[in-house]
């Protein structure tokens, strides 16, 4: 192999391995998060010629079809319901008795949008993607994207809102449903 | 374009796991061990232009594509690759320590880690010099470590070769205790299995070429020894006899793919556990010539006796140089 190719691969792997395995983490369990980082680089490593030079939206456009691909035939509203209600609350730079409470509702309220409303905030607000970068990453368009995003705001604020509303006792019950 | 809001900003807050980026020690290993399965995953030419145009095929291709990735991801996850074009990376480290026409000669320093065991200080760590080749020639000089944990002085010798087609033959042992020759016979225990690592005779190589035959063989990542980059190669646990399972660790040279150090563990049905590090300080082909070949053949040892029977060697096969007892 040649060492370029080599040299090439590890630069683009050591510069994103830890972004990518985030935004694998963020979405799926950790077993199956390094399944899905493994085959993402994997992929990247056959196709490299493909890579662009901003690497890190395609990166996480191969990610999202690797999760997309192991999901199938699973119900995925309800994995990622399991995945927010299981997730380690914010750590401690946050103030716990503040925060903890609503960002759990936000996570829960995330978990209700249709996966692509789900993904798109989650690449901005989560990944910190903005613009041409967050688009790629969802393989459409720039305004295709922000269309997507505006909605998901919307869908998302609206959730919150219904969350808000609910009786404590009915909320935690969501949880774990 | 994207205008943070509050909401936003809310939801930035509501994630899970803020540090995920941040990567701990182990995570880094992880990360170097996928790098390793990566770079040694043999890539096979794209042939996109070919499925440009044939819409009504896409679905097809990109279910075949699919499975490619599935099976090269489990494929890179064991690295026994057979099948695909190129050598792998254990391929390579076989191929190293399987040179014909050859003598290894190789200098490595063991130190056993053995609680239940009462191994005297100065027997913990000892040194091994020897020349082997891949036809069964073996010659082995044993060295205690001196105090300073450098090679201290010879306190055994041994030479001989294993018969064609089995795993032991005749050998000559010296002891520099009695200043004695012996004549032996050397080969694994009985009842072993086929995991020859703490086998005092077996050599890398054929340590190598038995777990990779069992298919346990995989590369876990990349080390660092001593400023050199090193793949390491482990096995999963082997029942290596009737009350031993043992698994080991080599860590390769990435360039020449000669080992540099392995880690063996054996753990006892009785619940005891041994450690046996060995560096690989020389690992070196040297060419067969009337040198090396000489280093095959068991060192003189001035004013040496010989042990009765000395003059003959046990069983079938032949040293494979003169007896000095006969």
């Amino acid at each position: 192999m040649a060492p370029a190719r080599e040299r090439r691969f590890e630069a683009l792997f050591r510069e994103n391995y830890p972004a990518v395995r985030a935004y694998a983490l963020r979405r799926t369990s950790p077993d199956l998060a390094q399944d899905v980082v493994a085959e993402t680089f994997l992929v990247a490593w056959r196709r490299l010629e493909d890579v662009p030079a901003d690497a890190l939206p395609w990166l996480y456009g191969v990610a999202r079809r690797v999760l997309a691909n192991q999901r199938r035939g699973a119900d995925r509203r309800q994995r990622l319901e399991d995945r927010i209600a299981s997730a380690a609350p914010p750590t401690a730079s946050h103030d716990p008795g503040a925060s903890a409470g609503e960002a759990e509702l936000l996570r829960l309220a995330l978990g209700r949008l249709p996966e692509p409303s789900r993904e798109a905030l989650m690449l901005v607000a989560w990944q910190g993607l903005s613009g041409a970068r967050a688009a790629r990453a969802a393989g459409c368009s720039r305004a295709t994207f922000a269309v997507r995003l505006h909605r998901a705001r919307a869908r998302l604020a609206a959730e919150v809102a219904a969350l808000d509303r609910q009786p404590v006792s009915q909320a935690d019950s969501l949880e774990v449903t | 374009m994207f205008v943070r809001d509050e909401l936003m900003d809310r939801l930035a807050s509501a994630d899970p796991l803020p540090n995920a980026e941040r990567l701990t020690p182990d995570e880094h290993r992880e990360a170097d061990a996928l790098l390793a399965r990566a770079l040694a995953t043999p890539v096979r030419p794209a042939r996109r232009a070919a499925a440009r145009g044939r819409g009504v095929r896409r679905g097809a291709f990109v279910a075949v594509g699919i499975a490619c990735v599935a099976l090269a991801a489990f494929a890179a996850v064991d690295l026994v690759d057979s099948e695909a074009p190129g050598p792998s990376v254990v391929e390579r480290a076989l191929a190293a320590v399987s040179h014909d026409g050859t003598v290894y000669h190789v200098l490595e320093r063991k130190r056993l880690r053995a609680p239940s065991m009462s191994v005297p200080r100065g027997r913990r760590t000892v040194y091994v010099e020897s020349w082997r080749t891949t036809d069964g020639r073996l010659h082995q000089r044993l060295f205690l470590a001196a105090r300073d944990g450098e090679r201290g002085r010879l306190f055994g010798d041994f030479a001989g070769r294993r018969t064609p087609g089995r795993r032991g033959g005749p050998a000559l042992t010296w002891s520099a205790r009695d200043n004695t020759i012996q004549s032996i016979r050397f080969g694994t225990t009985r009842g072993a299995r086929g995991a020859p690592s703490l086998n005092p005779y077996a050599d890398p190589g054929e340590a190598l070429r038995t777990f990779e035959a069992q298919g346990r063989l995989r590369v876990a990542g990349t080390a660092d020894v001593d400023g050199t980059r090193a793949y390491r190669l482990v096995s999963g646990y082997v029942q290596s006899s009737p009350k031993l399972r043992e698994k080991v660790e080599f860590l390769v040279d990435a360039e020449t793919y000669l080992p540099l150090a392995s880690h063996s563990t054996q753990l006892a049905t009785s619940g005891d556990r041994y450690d046996l590090f060995t560096r690989y300080l020389v690992y070196e082909r040297l060419p067969l010539d009337a040198s090396s070949r000489a280093k095959l053949d068991l060192d003189r040892h001035p004013g040496a006796s010989c042990a009765p029977g000395a003059g003959a060697i046990m069983g079938r096969g032949s040293l494979g140089f003169p007896n000095p007892c006969r």
